[in-house]
């Protein structure tokens, strides 16, 4: 059984009398400790599987597992427990609570989970153990992507989701956040989902699933992905 | 507008109900809480004056100390500017009422004919129909202890009671509001009773006795009932009047003088006539009884004369008698001798023998003749000596008699003489003081509304209602300013690209501006306009509804009193405009490619409490996070503290009114004193009356009890009450001298002056300083010089004003010494002990009243209820504040921190978590305001209470514990009511907002 299933995955959204189909009959399966790259344009519904993979969605049919557990029909209380534990959420915009230093935002994520990593260490990790006391305000755009991805990585969990990580970084630190993630997954097996709709970044893949129209459109499996440092885009 | 921009404008208000109803609220409740409290005052005189009017209450009060002729009443009714007089008939009594005695005032009715002033109104039964029926107050704030058909029995009066009334029992008829007393705490004072009127009477004027004069007149001013009651206009046309009729008074008094003077005079010749008489008729008897006297002494003497010569005719009886049986006995003794000296020379002589026996019986037979006599004379003489024992004893007995006789004359002697001394000093007395009367004692006093004390109590009230009005609200204003600054603050920063947008099109800095303006004058508008609409007709009629446990004003209709409207609404939309268009200055001063970007956001900073490393390292996140966002939005935090802080310090406010009230009748009479019963004598009565009156009950102390005028360094006057207690220990056994903080006792000796702590204060003085009295003269005005004490001490006190004097001190300074005509005792709490009490006391000669506490402790029972009302509205407006505060700070913590939300609901914080993420802020935030709030709500309960208080009260200057708990709880409660009902929204927060950018 792979890593991460979908089966015939649908969501609809009902506007007025219409209904929206924005994920339609969508399958495809993940292995455990790949870098997959998710890519299509705006509106092809990367989004909404992004929303049903990352727990903060119900699908309106179809099934969802990751790691053997069904997620698809999982109530409201499941769903928080499992963004909780098994998934790491890096946002396009970082998302970092202002308030809070590189250190204690990505305590926010550790304070919560059962087996978190050490702050200080995944800060290291990320390259940012010297920017540890700084807020989020005093870190450049990549540094505070890298505490985010810190952030996501404490937490220990089976999966890490990044939406457009890149997307609000210039090309030089984009390059670097891909690394970083591409390292990631290599050092520490972790499986790695990368959202975007950048398709140069699926030569550095393990995976990639090619989503048009709400539904896979092609899927590819990268025997040599190429290295992040030497994409161009 | 109809332009693309006004359609903006116009969405924008739609588009964010809660923020324009968060400010139309603030500023609904900031306006309408000062327009309500602000209109008050003028509806409370408006309704006065329309009372005062339909009732046509007297403008002028005409009192002639010599009595009113119908002379007197026709020249007033010819000065300029009177329209209407009404003489009337006046004296206070003491009454008898449902087994309790009353000072009570007794009016009479218009006379048939005569238009009729300070009419009353019927609350239930009828008017006097009959000279001994009456009409008493319905507004006795204690409840009337009679009812219709009762009987109300008087017992004293400031005059001659019988040569007043012609009655001296009343049927009560029925219940009546007075415009004349208004309040029914306030109804004048007397020199009967405790000192203040507590009913009032109104009888026809038949109830009064032919020959008593009219005591006073009231009359009306012509065009005063045009003019508002108190004001310039009205005092100017009743001033005029006054004048006018002082003139007249001036006119009228010589000749009153004198026919006062005539009458007088005619009377207390009369009355010396007749005490000429009375004297010559008792010196009459007197010389009677003198001769009597006299007569019998010559009796005695009489007697004594015969009893002496029957004494000497009885010793003579008895040696005539000895000499008689003597010369009787010789002779008789010689016969026989001769008779045997002829037997001798005839013995053996035949026929000497038979002659010679005859000899013998002869003698024998004269011997026993005399022998005969002599036992009757000496029976006549032993007779003789036993009427001289009985004209011995007789004697004695009348001289005995005699005795007593004139020892009962010399008695009555004395007592005529005492009695006719007295009489003549009393008629000397009063000769002197009709002599010594000038013309300025004839003269009238004139008196306008301002000495009427109902009326005058009535508007001090309504004005401390405004001066409470023009503090209160002020944090409800400040609210509002920061209410608005911050949500417009949050609008603009919402709106910053929109700005930047309108900005590059071209749009001028004060079209965009104008947006925001327009937007929060639309809020404050609709709010100032929905605030004042409610808050102006539910406030005055919540007071004034308050109010009418104590006065009989009826609430008027309320009109909105347009200046005050508008300087609230002024007030309301002026702060908030001024509020917006800081908010969005700052924001329109940047560049529109600024503007485009999203702003950075406001950067995290380090904290003082960061500092202690120990402390902040054990700190959650989020807590961290709450820590430091207290300190990162500022004007929130101020918003919010302020309006909590304004929250609890009005429920506090609330709470201690009520504490403050309590503490009125719990400290009062559970703490300081301890008697509940005050008996005094009349002042004619022997000092021993009130020691057989202290027979009946438990613990009791005397004291001389004198009203009193204490005069501040203004020059304001202050009634209060001298106490010279007979026995400082006894006293303060009943009476605990102690200062308010730490409860020290206050020493109290012979040399002692303690002042009541209220007194104290309105005089301004202290331990040391120097307290002026004057003695009171009849209308309660000072009189005569000051005299100075020196005060040793300030003592706890919250009813009334006291002075107490030692009795050496009271000597020094009065030179006179003190006569304790004034009881203090303990009996039981029952009615029936109290009934038992009242009974026995009476009963004792001499008892001029007898007052229980209970009276009192009722009439502070009433005032808790009117302020319980004030209390329910103070909560209201709490909580209305805390929603409006914590409904704003949480809608805007929520609305700004909408991406930081879906994120840490993405990052898997269970619902309780985000929840606590958000409020724990609130949470701390309130408490903050809490704490702040208690300190806010001690000095504006403080500011209330002494707004409040009058004269003669002092209320109770401590807030309880369990008052702060529950401002502090109620608060709590607020806060988190608001953020149950807050929690539905940010359960709503999408987690997709997470993904998108940061604009």
């Amino acid at each position: 059984m792979a890593f991460v299933e979908f089966r015939e995955v649908s969501k609809v959204y009902r506007m007025g009398e219409v209904e929206v189909a924005a994920v339609d009959g969508m399958s495809f399966e993940i292995e455990r400790g790949e870098f997959v790259v998710v890519v299509g344009p705006s509106g092809a519904g990367k989004t909404t599987l992004l929303n049903m993979l990352g727990g903060m969605d119900g699908c309106t049919s179809g099934s969802i597992t990751l790691d053997g557990r069904e997620i698809s029909g999982m109530d409201e209380r499941a769903l928080t427990q499992y963004r909780r534990l098994d998934i790491g959420f890096v946002f396009q915009f970082y998302n970092l609570v202002q308030n809070l230093t590189a250190r204690e935002n990505v305590e926010l994520a550790s304070q919560i989970c059962p087996e978190p990593l050490d702050a200080d260490e995944v800060l290291a990790q990320v390259g940012l153990g010297h920017r540890a006391d700084n807020f989020p305000g005093q870190l450049s755009g990549g540094e505070q992507q890298r505490v985010a991805i810190a952030r996501a990585l404490a937490k220990n969990p089976k999966l890490l989701l990044c939406d457009e990580p890149t997307g609000a970084l210039d090309y030089q630190t984009g390059k670097a956040i891909l690394a970083l993630l591409q390292d990631t997954c290599r050092a520490t097996g972790r499986t790695v989902v990368v959202i975007t709709h950048n398709s140069a970044f699926t030569a550095i893949a393990d995976r990639v699933i090619h989503v048009r129209e709400g539904r896979v459109a092609a899927m590819e499996v990268n025997a040599h992905p190429a290295s992040a440092e030497t994409l161009e885009w | 507008m109809t332009s693309s921009f006004g359609k903006n404008l116009l969405r924008s208000v739609t588009g964010s109900l809660g923020r324009f109803v968060a400010i139309a609220a603030i500023v609904a409740l900031g306006c309408g809480f000062y327009a309500g409290l602000r209109m008050t005052c003028p509806d409370m005189l408006l309704s006065a004056d329309a009372y005062y009017d339909g009732s046509d209450l007297c403008d002028v009060r005409v009192v002639a100390p010599l009595g009113l002729e119908e002379a007197d009443v026709e020249a007033l009714r010819a000065v300029e500017g009177v329209s209407a007089v009404m003489p009337a008939y006046e004296t206070d009594v003491m009454a008898t009422m449902g087994g309790e005695q009353y000072a009570v005032r007794v009016h009479s009715l218009a006379e048939e004919g005569s238009p009729e002033l300070n009419r009353l109104e019927l609350a239930e039964g009828r008017l006097p129909e009959r000279a001994d029926e009456c009409v008493i107050s319905a507004d006795r704030v204690m409840g009337s202890p009679v009812g219709v058909g009762d009987a109300v029995t008087l017992t004293e009066c400031t005059q001659e009671l019988d040569d007043t009334l012609v009655t001296r029992t009343f049927t009560v008829v029925g219940f009546a509001h007075a415009p004349y007393y208004v309040a029914s705490t306030a109804m004048g004072s007397t020199s009967l009773g405790s000192g203040s009127i507590q009913q009032f009477m109104y009888v026809l004027p038949g109830a009064f006795c032919e020959d008593v004069p009219y005591a006073e007149a009231f009359a009306l001013v012509e065009g005063a009932k045009d003019e508002f009651s108190g004001d310039e206009a009205y005092q100017r046309l009743v001033d005029a009047a006054c004048a006018n009729a002082e003139g007249v008074s001036a006119e009228r008094a010589p000749g009153s003088l004198a026919r006062f003077r005539a009458q007088t005079q005619a009377t207390l010749d009369e009355a010396r006539a007749e005490y000429a008489a009375e004297r010559d008729r008792a010196y009459a008897e007197l010389d009677d009884a003198q001769a009597q006297l006299d007569e019998a002494a010559a009796a005695i003497e009489a007697s004594e004369a015969r009893i002496a010569q029957g004494q000497a005719d009885y010793y003579a009886g008895t040696a005539e008698l000895a000499r008689q049986r003597a010369a009787v006995t010789e002779q008789l003794d010689a016969a026989e001798a001769q008779i045997d000296a002829q037997q001798e020379q005839s013995a053996g002589v035949e026929g000497a023998e038979v002659y010679l026996g005859g000899a013998r019986a002869e003698l024998a037979g004269r011997r026993a003749q005399a022998i005969a006599q002599f036992a009757a004379a000496e029976q006549a003489l032993s007779q003789a000596a036993d009427q001289l024992e009985d004209a011995r004893a007789q004697l004695a007995e009348g001289k005995a008699a005699y005795e007593r006789n004139l020892a009962r004359y010399e008695e009555s002697r004395v007592e005529a003489e005492s009695q006719l001394a007295s009489a003549e000093d009393e008629i000397n007395r009063s000769q002197e003081a009709l002599d010594g009367l000038a013309e300025d004692d004839a003269a009238w006093l004139v008196m306008d509304r301002a000495k009427l004390t109902g009326a005058v109590s009535f508007e001090s009230d309504a004005h401390r209602i405004d001066s409470i009005a023009q503090v209160f609200p002020f944090i409800f204003f400040l609210v509002a300013a920061l209410v608005a600054l911050t949500t417009m603050t949050r609008m603009v920063e919402e709106e910053r690209v929109l700005i930047g947008t309108f900005k590059a099109l071209g749009y001028s800095r004060a079209r965009i501006t104008s947006k925001y303006l327009v937007y929060a004058a639309a809020a404050s508008v609709t709010g100032s306009v929905a605030g004042i609409a409610l808050m102006s007709q539910v406030l005055p009629a919540v007071i004034m509804e308050a109010y009418s446990i104590i006065y009989a004003v009826p609430p008027a209709a309320l009109p909105i009193d347009a200046p005050i409207a508008l300087a609230a609404a002024g007030l309301g939309v002026g702060v908030t405009l001024l509020a917006t268009f800081a908010a969005a200055a700052a924001t329109l001063r940047e560049q529109p490619a600024h503007l485009m970007l999203p702003r950075a956001p406001k950067a995290g900073k380090r904290i003082l409490i960061e500092r202690i490393r120990p402390l902040w390292r054990r700190a959650s996140f989020s807590w961290k996070v709450t820590l430091r966002n207290l300190f990162r939005y500022k004007k929130r935090f101020v918003m919010t503290v302020i309006g909590i802080a304004g929250c609890t310090a009005l429920l506090l406010t609330g709470l201690g009114l009520q504490d403050s009230i309590n503490d009125i009748i719990d400290k009062q009479f559970g703490e300081i004193v301890s008697y509940n019963v005050v008996v005094t004598a009349d002042a004619a009565a022997d000092e021993d009356v009130l020691d057989e009156v202290g027979e009946h009950v438990g613990v009791s102390a005397l004291a001389q009890e004198e009203p009193m005028v204490a005069r501040t360094q203004a020059g304001a006057d202050v009634r209060m009450t001298m106490v010279v207690p007979e026995d400082p220990d006894a006293f303060t056994d009943l009476w605990a001298l102690r200062e308010r903080m730490g409860h020290a006792p206050v020493a109290l000796d012979g040399e002692s002056v303690v002042v009541t702590e209220k007194l104290a204060s309105t005089l301004g003085i202290g331990v040391g300083d120097e307290l002026v009295l004057f003695e009171q003269d009849v209308m309660g005005n000072a009189a005569g010089a000051g005299r100075a004490l020196k005060v040793t001490g300030v003592a706890e006190n919250y009813i009334a004003n006291y002075a107490f004097v030692g009795e050496e001190a009271y000597g020094t300074v009065f030179g006179r010494s003190p006569e304790y005509r004034t009881l203090f005792g303990t009996v039981g709490s029952s009615a029936s002990a109290h009934e038992a009490f009242a009974e026995a006391a009476r009963a004792v000669d001499g008892v001029k009243t007898v007052t229980f506490n209970d009276e009192t402790i009722d009439t502070y029972r009433t005032m808790l209820k009117s302020v319980n009302m004030v209390v329910v509205v103070l909560v209201v407006a709490a909580a209305a504040l805390a929603f409006i505060v914590l409904y704003n700070l949480t809608n805007i913590n929520i609305t700004e921190r909408v991406r930081e939300i879906a994120t840490l609901k993405v990052l898997g914080f269970t619902r309780r978590e985000v929840d606590l993420y958000i409020y724990r802020e609130t949470m701390l935030l309130t408490v903050i305001g809490c704490v702040a709030g208690l300190l806010l709500g001690i000095v504006l309960e403080g500011f209330v209470v002494v707004t409040a208080e009058v004269d003669y009260v002092m209320f109770g200057r401590e807030i309880h514990a369990a008052s702060f708990a529950a401002a502090f709880a109620l608060t709590l409660a607020f806060a988190a009511f608001v953020m149950l009902v807050m929690r539905g929204k940010l359960a709503k927060v999408n987690m997709v907002e997470s993904l998108k950018s940061n604009e």
